[in-house]
Parts: structure tokens; sequence; C-alpha cells
């Protein structure tokens, strides 16, 4: 089935393709499933990061807090201004002076009375430290402020073993501090009390209910995968912190996943078939080629093939094959001109250059054909040169040769094209020639006899007469090819033995006397 | 650029790491220049001795070496009385003190004392608070607790914030010339230790009050003032009048074995013009025995 290479290619790049789209097709499933379930991870894991990076932010405010409250200063002028009644710009001035730098919003010095010592601005920051304090005795909890959700970290502070009060600092949750952990975490930062979002990351989900049911939250037709981020001495009325994840958006996200896996498939699909086209170009249809010609080659065609830049191994096997065609067809056409050589030797007297016996068994049943289909008469001049052994005799056999040469060429000069001219052996002829009656044949006899009888041989400078005697048959249309020559030979060959008898260089067409005298001669001999 | 900064910060470190410390210094004087005589001692002696050096390294012929104001070495009345006893022949040492000692004291640790001058305790407040005044009783009162706000002493309604620094309890004089016990002082109060301290905490604090010694160099920054008592400015001459109460005695201490070179010093600086003039610029009374 796959006995080709051009089908093996097909198959191979066939199953390429289905390989790479079920290998894209398998991803695109199953990057799907993995990339909701990575969301779940993510935000469970998201919900983890935060919640330990705001545990880090309330110790280090715990730690600024602590600070504060063991500074031998800060007791001091602490001690003064609660137990003296100094004024509170002293603590002020100290304050600013030493831990104005402290990466702080607000601090209040809360005393044992519950005032705000050192800002009445932050008053409402003193209530809920006290309020705090009745119910807990966490370092840390979370406030509404007037600025907003505060991070508060409170120390005890005493002076000299006197307590003196609380030393509270606070670090504002507002939209700054969101965005700075919605670039740690992604998706969408939520604080939420008494179940509505108080401020978001997500603007427009600001003032509306926030009740999740299953970790999943519905805010403006869209659904969030939401976590609660646990913050530090939260209570029921305090606010919460809520990590939310927008499956709008994951599954934008596995639309621009599987987008680019429907690209990857279509490139990829590109790739393997341009590679299989390119292959096809570049081996299969050179290989193609080879396999035409070598059939047309065993079949006897040496066809020719163009030459290519030997880039390659079957570009250069190509040219290879392309020079051994070149080389076969020069043998061949040698051959071949060897072979019609042959032939027409074959067919040739080779003294007279006229067509020999052999060629008048090949040519006659075609000319007797013709004369069939066109009833026209087909005749056979027999001709003998006269006294040809004395002209041997006397002058010698290459004289002899000369005058049958002579005789030859004048024969072709006599004859029509459409004529065919034979030697039959030593001295004698046979011309066939096609007319339209039967006095075609003795006109053309006697012109032959009398240019031959013009026109002497001259050999070493002795002229040598010639003459030739004639015997003029027509061919019987009405027998077959071989009857016919045997009969046109037989009958011609009369008439020539006649013009012989009666002297010689003279023309005597054959008629059935001369053959009944033939047939008397020949049963007599 | 940090491959500069690097190399520098590596000379520094190794510079800080070869050069010889404070302590080593001073020994280094004293193993390659017998010429050196060495004290140490309370602040004021910074004052004095950076104003006299000349004049007595001009008499003695000798290099004077003073610890404390830049090495942070032997800084204190204690420092300066552990000077005087380390006192030899081959290491020639004395000492300051910003106090009377004791007899038991000089007994005790075997030492001369050499009064200098008598140095006025100033009473500091706020530069803000309306009083330029105050009674010797009033300061007294107040330091004690007895006025607890500046309107009882006809000044704004403040309550009074007491700063004080009691160094050197177990010895008489000096703050004791204000109130004669440290138990006798208000229990509300900011206790500094050191006069930079005390200068620091009375700028702080609009209502507060209280006391350093007339040597110190106040700075441009510095939010306080200084009252006059009973009417009188805390000057030298008052000092000797008796007009002005707060005062504390400056003297040099030597152990009972000083040189003849060490003696000679602290005979200049006794009666010196250099000190002379010292004493005049810092309101210092001479306590010199030939006078």
């Amino acid at each position: 089935m796959l006995s080709t290479y051009r089908a093996r290619l097909i198959f191979y790049t066939s199953l390429l393709t289905l390989f790479l789209l079920a290998t894209l097709a398998y991803t695109y499933v199953y990057s799907r499933n993995a990339i909701l379930e990575q969301a779940e991870n993510n935000i469970t894991n998201t919900a983890r990061l935060l919640t330990g990076n705001i545990e880090m932010e309330e110790n280090e405010l715990l730690h600024y807090a602590e600070v504060i409250r063991d500074d031998p200063r800060i007791q001091e002028y602490m001690f003064m201004v609660t137990k003296v009644g100094a004024e509170q710009n002293a603590l002020r001035r100290l304050f600013e002076r030493n831990f104005g730098w402290l990466p702080i919003e607000r601090f209040v010095f809360v005393d044992l009375n519950g005032q705000a010592q050192l800002d009445t601005q932050n008053a409402d920051l003193a209530n809920a430290v006290q309020e705090h304090l009745k119910y807990s005795e966490n370092e840390i909890f979370y406030t509404q402020g007037s600025q907003g959700l505060e991070l508060v970290a409170w120390a005890p502070i005493a002076y000299q073993g006197t307590p003196l009060g609380t030393v509270a600092v606070t670090h504002i949750l507002n939209s700054g501090w969101l965005s700075q952990h919605q670039n740690y975490s992604g998706g969408h930062l939520f604080i939420e009390k008494n179940n509505v979002v108080q401020l978001s990351t997500l603007p427009q989900s600001e003032g509306k209910t926030f009740l999740p049911r299953d970790n999943t939250l519905v805010i403006d037709d869209d659904i969030y995968q939401v976590r609660a981020i646990p913050l530090s001495g939260e209570g029921m009325s305090s606010p919460h912190l809520w990590h939310g994840l927008s499956e709008q958006e994951m599954l934008n996200q596995l639309t621009r996943h599987s987008q680019l896996i429907l690209a990857l498939a279509i490139l990829g699909g590109l790739a393997v078939l341009t590679m299989g086209l390119m292959i096809a170009r570049n081996f299969n249809r050179p290989l193609s080629q080879l396999m035409h010609i070598t059939k047309a080659v065993t079949q006897g065609a040496l066809p020719t093939m163009g030459r290519a830049a030997e880039t390659n191994e079957i570009n250069t096997l190509a040219n290879r094959f392309s020079e051994m065609l070149q080389s076969l067809r020069e043998k061949q056409e040698e051959i071949d001109r060897v072979h019609k050589r042959l032939e027409e030797s074959a067919i040739t007297d080779s003294l007279t250059g006229l067509h020999n016996r052999r060629y008048l068994k090949q040519i006659f049943p075609k000319l007797f054909a013709q004369a069939q289909r066109e009833l026209h008469c087909l005749s056979g001049l027999m001709l003998d040169l006269d006294y040809f052994k004395r002209i041997n005799d006397r002058h010698g056999h290459l004289a002899g040769d000369l005058c049958l040469a002579h005789m030859g060429q004048i024969l072709k000069e006599s004859c029509r094209a459409s004529d065919y001219v034979f030697r039959m052996g030593g001295e004698e002829f046979l011309i066939l020639s096609m007319s339209d009656s039967t006095l075609g044949g003795e006109l053309l006899a006697e012109k032959i006899r009398s240019a031959l009888r013009k026109n002497p041989v001259t050999y070493k400078q002795t002229r040598i007469c010639m003459t030739t005697s004639i015997g003029v048959s027509v061919a019987d249309n009405n027998l077959d090819a071989e009857a016919a020559l045997t009969n046109l030979l037989f009958q011609a060959d009369k008439a020539l033995y006649a013009a012989k008898n009666k002297g010689r260089n003279r023309v005597i067409i054959y008629n059935h006397s001369l053959y009944s005298t033939s047939t008397t001669q020949d049963a007599m001999s | 650029m940090k491959l500069v900064q690097r190399a520098a910060s590596i000379s520094l470190v190794a510079l800080f790491i070869l050069a010889p410390g404070p302590g080593a210094a001073a020994n280094n004087h004293a193993l390659d220049n017998d010429n050196v005589l060495m004290g140490a001692g309370a602040h004021f002696a910074w004052i004095l001795f950076d104003a006299i050096k000349a004049d007595l390294e001009a008499k003695t012929g000798r290099k004077t070496i003073l610890f404390g104001q830049n090495s942070m070495l032997g800084v204190g009345c204690n420092a300066g009385i552990k000077a005087a006893k380390q006192g030899t022949k081959s290491r020639e040492t004395f000492g300051f003190v910003c106090c009377p000692l004791s007899d038991e004291e000089i007994e005790k640790e075997q030492l001369i004392v050499y009064p200098l001058a008598k140095e006025p305790i100033l009473i500091l407040t706020h530069k803000d608070n309306p009083l330029d005044n105050l009674s010797a009783d009033d300061v007294r009162a107040i330091f004690r607790g007895d006025k607890l706000n500046w309107n009882e002493l006809g000044g704004a309604d403040k309550p009074i914030v007491v700063v004080t620094r009691l160094h050197c309890k177990k010895r008489p004089g000096h703050w004791k010339t204000i109130l004669p016990d440290a138990k006798a002082f208000r229990q509300e109060r900011l206790n500094v230790k050191s006069a930079a301290a005390m200068v620091q905490r009375v700028s702080d604090f609009t209502s507060a009050i209280g006391h350093t010694g007339a040597t110190w160099k106040f700075k441009a920054g510095d939010n306080v003032k200084i009252l006059t008592v009973d009417g009188y400015k805390p000057t030298a001459e008052n000092l000797r009048s008796g007009k002005y109460p707060f005062y504390r005695q400056l003297s040099a201490i030597t152990n009972h074995n000083p040189t003849p070179d060490v003696v000679k010093l602290i005979k200049q600086a006794q009666t010196g013009a250099a000190f002379r003039k010292v004493a005049q610029q810092y309101e210092l009374l001479p306590l010199n025995p030939l006078q």
C-alpha cells in the first residue's frame, strides 16, 4: 500500500498533521481544565500570600508602636503631659524629632482616661483603641476610622513603673494600599463591612452588597471567586478583607488561550503541509520524473531531460541520468547510421550505385500494388550490355567495370525519378517503370538504347562504344505480386533473348509468340 | 561609581582599624613624649582648659592633654578623681571636679583639692515663659513641688515641668544649693543625665524650669532663658556678695604625690591671666587662695 515514496510521504505528512492537531486539541481541552484548576489554586495561594504579607505588615506596625513605647524620653514626656499636665506640644515636638520618620499614618497617646493626648484630631482613634481594649487584648486590630479602614497597633506605656496609657499607631488601608497589594496578587481586593463593599480595587463594586456563597460572589453580572483574608483582631462588626478573581477574566484568559492554540494549530498545519510540499517538490518530483524516463527507456525511447542545479543528491542523480541518456542517444544515432548504411549496401550495387536484385524483391510488391490500385502499367525492361565479354577480353576488367558504371549512369540519367533501376548481375540490368500504357516502357527502352550508343566510354584514351539489347514486358495486374514478378522477369528475359538473337542493339517487346518460342527452345534444350 | 565608593569605604575602614584608639593615643603620648601632662574631668574643664591650654603649656613647658570633650573618655567628676589618683612620676595626671568633695572622700581617695572658682548655677525656663525673675524661695518651692503652676508665681496658667540633673549626689554643694537632698525635689519631674539634655527638655516644654552651670555653651536653637534670682543675675560679683544663691565649686585635684610640673600647671590654672579671662567671660568667681 505504501510501496511508493510518494504514498509514504503523503502518509507521513498526514500522520504528522493529525498528530499535531491531536496534540493541540488535547492541549486545548486539558489546558482549559488546568487553567480553571490553576485559577482555583492561584486564588487560594494568593489569599495565603496576602495573609502573610498583611501579617508582616501588622507585626511591623506593632514593632513601631513598641519602639515608641520603649523610648525613655517619650515615657518622660508622656508622664509630664499626663501626670503634670504639661502641654502636648512638647510631646509632639519630641515625637516628630525622634519618630517623624516612621512610616505610619496616624499616632495617638491615649491616657488612662481614654483621652487622646497628642492630637485631638485623632480622638476617633483614641476611642477605637478604648473600645477595642474593652473586649480584646490583641495588640493589633482594624477599625473604620475617619480616614477609612485602619490597621492599628497599640502598646501600653509606663514611666518608671507608673502606667501612663497606651500608644497607638496606624496604617490606613486606602485605595493606594489596596492597589499595592493588588499588584502582588492580581484579581481584586474588597473591603467589606456589614455585607457592603466599603472599598475595592473594583470601583463599581463599592457600596454594593457583598454576600458570597460557596466562595462565589456576583457583582454586575460577573461571577467572582472570592477568599477571605483574615485580619488580626477581626470581629463580627469589623471590616473584612476579601480577595476575588473574576470568572469572566478567567474565561477571557481561556479564550485568549484557545485562540492562541487555534492559531498555533493553523500555523502548525500550514508548516507541516509546506514541509510536505517542499519535500514533494525537492524529492518526490525529480524521483517521479526519473521513474517516467526510465519507463520510457525500457520501452525503447530515449527522451531528453533538462539539467538541474546540483544542490542535492537527487538532482545530481538526475543529471547523471540525463548524461547517460544523452550518451545512449548518441550511440543509437550511430547505430542507426551504420544500420542505414548496411541496409543501403544490401540493396545497392557497389559498382554502379544501382539497386540490386534483393531490393527488387522488396520494392516490387509496393510498385505492383500501386499499379493495380491506379490501373497503371508496370513495365519491366531487361537490359544486357552487348559483347561485354569482348570488352573485358580486349580492354581488361577495369575497362569492363568502367563500362558497367557508365551504363549505370546512362540508365539513371535516362529514367524518371519514379523509375527503379536494378543491376541483376554481370552486364544485365532491369528497369521498372510505371506508365499509363504499355507504350511507356517501349519508349523508355528505346531512349536508353539510343543514349548508350551515342555515349561511348573513354578508357586510357580509347573510345569504347557500347550497345545494349532490351527486352520489355508489362506486369500482369491480375496476378499476385510474387507471380507477377516471376512472370515479368520471365517475359522480359524472353524478349531480351529475342533481341540478342536478332542481332543485338535493339528493343523487343514481349508477346506470346516469344513465349511459345522460348518454351519450344527450353523444351529442346 | 560604585567601585569608587566601595574603595573609599574600604579605605576609611582600613584607616579606622589601623588608627590608634583614644586610649592608645593617650598611651602613645605618654610613651613617646615624657613631657605630656594628662587630665580629665567634668565638662566645665573643657571650657576652661581649651582657653588656658596655650598659657599652661607656655608656663610649664609641657604638653598638656585633657580627655573628655572629643574622646568621650574621662567625662565627669568621677573620671577626674580617677585621673588624679592614677598620677605617677612617669604618668603625670590630674583631674577636675565640678563640685566640692567631702572630707571623707578626700581622705578615702587620698586627694589634694585645688579650688579654682565658683560657678553660678543658672535657673532656666523656656524663652516663652513671661517671668524673668524668681525669688530663691520660689525657685526652691518650685523644685520642691510646692508650686505647681506658673500662675501661682504670677505667670501663665501652666503646670510647671521640673527638670533636674541631680548628679554627684554624695558630694556637697552644687544643685544642693537649691535643695539639699534629692529626696526634697518634686517627684513628678524630669531627671536628665547631662547638661545638653537639660537644655533640650527646657526647650521642649514651655512651662519647664531647670538648672545648669554657667559654663554651658548655649546654641542658637535653644529655646531657653536665664532667670534672675531675687533680682540678681548669676554673676561672679553677685556670688562674691552672696546675693546670688545658687553655685557650685570647680576644683582641680591630684593625688598626694603630684609632680612639680602638675602642681605648677594647677597653680597656673588657678591664677593665670588666661584663667581670669575665662572666669570673666563665664562669670566664674576665682577661688585663688592667694587672694
